[in-house]
């Protein structure tokens, strides 16, 4: 309802003779908003937030982004959830960062561009003479490609050092790892149109209603095609409401479940000769190691393994009822078309990479993989972790487009492509996020640069690492687009940031789509893309440590553009091969999925199979027919069936800390809140985190919703409000990981996979007491 | 803004408006009681009939359903016979589709989410849009109060009293 100006004169003036009567009242919020959006220009572009990479239209009026709306004409077919529908507030919120800012004793001072330069290289440059290792680079999933690959090249080509990691270690490292272990190629061969070809869909550890909505909507729609949905989760999300099959079980033990799967699919036959012929070795660990030691095995051996693993013997592990195993079991791997989904659930395990396997496992026995509808599909949380991160090997044992730092070949071939002398990229992969903070607390690490992302909130077991990040003899540089955060408050020197629109680059979504993202709006004040900050610093760093030639050589690069025809040119030749998508053909298509060689190419919408449209089957493995995983050279390109055994989580539930504490996301907010927390709206419906139990626990407890409860892991107490419900099972309870002012990740534990360093964030131990 | 001819928000338990009128004594004692500060005491914008009277502005404040405020009534104008918070009856939800961000196509459930008749008073339909059971809502307010639309796009109409 609109007010005009003349009621709400009247208005305030019969509220002000209330007052005086000594009235309380309040005063209608309505009154004050209510603007409506204007557009001049609507200029294409991707969704800031999250993995599923929705592409949207953005409208911008006076230098002003106004409005959003979806793009009708890519893959998300003009829907937008929540988030993405408020995207214009998050540019104009009260505490972005515009000035650079020096912290001096605790207060934060304002300094020019220049003087924030010179002392960054100064100090890293003092670290980097005292020993290159000491310094080191901490990224995000969703800076643009170019960012984190010009960091890459600067840390490992231009330093030396593999001291450069990112965000995506603590969502998508499990995922990369399993895909890598199991197809010899990191990312999805599948992508979001084999939803439309699926008739069965398995999905586990993700709440997609809430972290994916459009995806979810996508499968949804679904329904009315008499589709089968599987839903394996602790807690009956939102998601697991449009199950046909919601399977529940005590966290941390659906490894005995997908093992179990496997058991029936073998001991009922229904598994694929064609696939255990043609394209299946199998492995299994001999010893853990490190390094682990790897044998070949056999699939009687396999057959052997799985013995075991009855559905009998998995219902006592799990809690999950054996018939649901069985149905499940038979659903998958007799459908027309089974697609499964998975997300952090498994990915934030100590067992992370395992369970991927276990997941791959299942399609490969069945076959249902590499056809439109069955495929092996993980649901990626950032906007670039597959595009910027995974593919641009920006984690501190990757290079550029599925190479190795530990690969003598790839690093040869990094080296000449860079020019940067023989030897100079170090054998020996860097630390990874948890070990990089840790390096940082005893000052092992001396410089260190965050940029986009915000692990003084977002680490496991936050306490431990906050308090390493405030040294005196270690100096800390937060690029950020807002301040304070719960990182840039513990900085030395905090770099403002444009943010999204205000300066161009590439996203890659979840299923290998690369799309570009424009510029649309000026930065505020000082703020400046981190891409031209990321090589004014590279140019400038390396001549202060005697390499000005290599300056001038690595990064001639004057705009995001020729950054990116560097990056094709580093695919080119590879698995991930892009060379034919230019930046001209990203501005004009809605997104263009790799492999894409040539200009002429359309991109490649399921990988590994000739008969669906990859190219490179035939360039990598001129025998194939149709089907050849080729990333897996070494296995004469077959995929891998790992046998992997149960194994439960780091910190399991006992008589001190009874209950299993898991975390994850709402609808409303993203990662840690920055941004959405920024918008009213979103605040309005999502404003502070509480703690999700199950009624029979809550009764137990004598607690009911709106009470405050006390949670205490090992690491961390807090108190939260309560919300009964029946959604987490007996003996688990959920908290909303958004929150700066309430930090979970005080409570939750750092153990990580020692396959992909993934900390185990899904599962710790904790007690409740009514507060 | 508020429209005068409506009857406002009870709290839970409340006697049919006229009786209620007839009945509450304007002690402020339900208000005080109240942890949420829900219950606030009614201005001239709710009539002069009811100034002083306890109303629930949802928008601001929703009621958390935690039936705290009946057994401190003096007067009985709100009844001591709810024992669960399903038997509340202070209005009822209506959404507003033209302006509902998911029946307009924008993904959102935070009215579903946060009610607490939770997946029965609102439910998701086929097309992952919000539905109101009528039969089940007690008009608690919360998804009033945090709907993303602004104003919110459901809103409660009270019922003008407890229904027995």
């Amino acid at each position: 309802m609109k007010i005009t100006r003349r009621q709400l004169m009247k208005y305030s003036a019969t509220m002000a003779a209330a007052a005086a009567c000594g009235f309380e009242f309040s005063f209608p919020g309505q009154v004050l908003g209510g603007i409506e959006a204007d557009v001049d220009l609507w200029t294409k572009g991707v969704c800031r937030y999250c993995g599923a990479g929705c592409g949207l239209y953005v409208g911008s009026k006076g230098g002003k982004v106004t409005a959003v709306k979806g793009d009708k004409e890519n893959w998300n077919k003009g829907f937008l959830c929540l988030k993405g529908n408020f995207l214009p507030a998050i540019m104009t919120a009260p505490d972005r960062a515009k000035y650079p800012l020096l912290n001096k004793n605790g207060k934060f001072v304002r300094i020019s561009w220049k003087e924030a330069m010179d002392l960054m290289v100064s100090k890293f440059g003092e670290a980097y003479k005292a020993n290159p290792n000491s310094v080191a680079f901490y990224g995000s999933g969703q800076s643009y490609t170019e960012e984190s690959y010009v960091m890459n090249k600067l840390f490992k080509g231009g330093l030396g050092t593999n001291n450069i990691d990112g965000n995506p270690r603590l969502c998508m490292a499990s995922a990369a790892v399993g895909y890598v272990s199991t197809f010899g190629k990191d990312e999805p061969m599948g992508a979001y149109d084999d939803i439309y070809h699926a008739d069965c869909f398995f999905i586990v550890g993700s709440n997609m209603a809430e972290a994916h909505p459009v995806i979810f909507r996508l499968l949804n729609e679904q329904r009315k095609r008499n589709v089968k949905i599987i839903m394996l989760d602790p807690r009956k999300t939102l998601s697991a409401k449009i199950a046909d099959l919601h399977m529940s079980f005590t966290a941390g033990t659906d490894l005995a479940i997908l093992n179990a799967m496997a058991h029936v699919i073998v001991k009922e036959k229904l598994y694929s000769t064609e696939y255990l012929d043609k394209h299946l070795v199998f492995k299994k660990v001999t010893d853990a190691g490190p390094p682990p030691k790897i044998e070949g095995t056999s699939w009687d051996d396999y057959v052997k393994f799985l013995d075991e693993y009855t559905p009998e013997a998995a219902e006592k592990i799990t809690g999950c009822p054996k018939e649901d195993i069985v149905k499940a079991a038979r659903w998958f791997a007799t459908s027309k078309g089974t697609m499964s989904f998975w997300c952090m659930g498994l990915n934030q395990r100590t067992r992370g990479v395992w369970a991927n396997n276990l997941m791959h496992n299942l399609h490969l026995l069945t076959g249902q993989i590499n056809r439109p509808g069955a495929t092996s599909f993980s649901l990626t949380g950032q906007p670039n972790a597959c595009g910027g991160v995974r593919d641009g090997g920006m984690l501190s044992h990757l290079l550029p487009y599925g190479r190795l730092v530990a690969n003598d070949k790839d690093r040869e071939e990094m080296e000449d492509f860079w020019g940067v002398p023989k030897g100079r990229i170090q054998a020996k992969p860097g630390l990874t996020s948890v070990e990089m903070f840790q390096a940082f607390g005893k000052a092992d690490i001396k410089a260190l640069w965050v940029a986009c992302t915000n692990p003084g909130q977002s680490l496991p077991n936050v306490d431990a690492y906050r308090k390493g990040m405030r040294r005196d003899d270690t100096f800390l540089v937060v690029s950020e687009a807002y301040h304070p955060t719960r990182t840039s408050e513990l900085a030395d020197l905090v770099l403002p940031a444009a943010l999204w629109v205000e300066k161009d680059g590439t996203f890659g979504q979840s299923e290998r789509r690369y799309q570009y993202v424009a510029k649309v709006v000026n930065p505020p004040a000082e703020a400046r893309p981190d891409l031209d900050v990321m090589l004014d610093f590279s140019r400038r760093l390396l001549t202060a440590v005697g390499r000005k030639d290599e300056a001038i050589k690595l990064f001639p690069h004057k705009n995001s553009e020729e950054v990116w025809n560097e990056i094709r040119h580093a695919s080119k030749g590879t698995a991930y091969d892009f060379m034919g998508m230019t930046r001209a053909r990203l501005m004009a298509a809605h997104g263009i999925q790799w492999p894409c060689p040539t200009e002429d190419h359309p991109g490649t919408v399921r990988r590994y199979t000739a008969k669906h449209g990859d190219i490179l089957v035939k360039q990598f493995d001129a025998k194939a027919e149709d089907v050849s995983f080729y990333g897996a050279k070494k296995d004469n390109n077959r995929a891998t069936v790992w046998l992997r055994p149960h194994k439960g989580p780091a910190e399991p539930p006992d008589a001190e800390y009874p209950f299993a504490l898991t975390t994850g996301r709402q609808i409303e907010h993203w990662h840690t809140g920055t941004m959405t927390l920024n918008v009213p709206e979103l605040k309005r419906s999502a404003p502070a985190a509480y703690v999700e139990i199950n009624p029979k626990d809550a009764t137990k407890l004598g607690v009911k919703s709106k009470d405050k409860v006390r949670l205490t892991s090992r690491r961390g107490t807090i108190v939260l409000e309560a919300k009964v419900i029946d959604m987490p099972r007996e003996g688990l309870v959920f908290v909303p990981m958004h929150y700066p002012d309430q930090l979970i990740n005080s409570l939750t534990n750092d153990a990580f996979d020692q396959l992909s360093k993934q900390p185990e964030y899904k599962i710790c131990a904790v007690k409740l007491e009514k507060a | 803004m508020r429209n005068m001819a409506d009857a406002p928000l009870r709290p839970p338990g409340a006697l049919p408006e006229e009786q209620f009128l007839a009945t509450c004594i304007r002690c402020g004692k339900c208000a005080q009681a109240c942890p949420f500060r829900a219950i606030v005491q009614a201005d001239l914008f709710d009539g002069l009939r009811s100034m002083g009277t306890p109303v629930i502005r949802p928008r601001q404040a929703p009621c958390y359903l935690c039936l705290k405020c009946p057994p401190v009534c003096p007067s009985g104008a709100l009844q001591r016979n709810l024992k669960e918070k399903e038997q509340v009856r202070m209005g009822t939800a209506r959404l507003d589709t033209k302006r509902c961000l998911a029946w307009q196509g924008t993904l959102c459930r935070s009215c579903y989410d946060d009610c607490p008749i939770f997946d029965i008073a609102i439910r998701m339909d086929d097309m992952l849009q919000p539905v109101v059971d009528p039969k089940h809502c007690v008009g608690c307010g919360i998804c009033e109060r945090v709907c993303p639309a602004e104003p919110a796009a459901i809103t409660v109409r009270p019922s003008g009293g407890h229904k027995r």
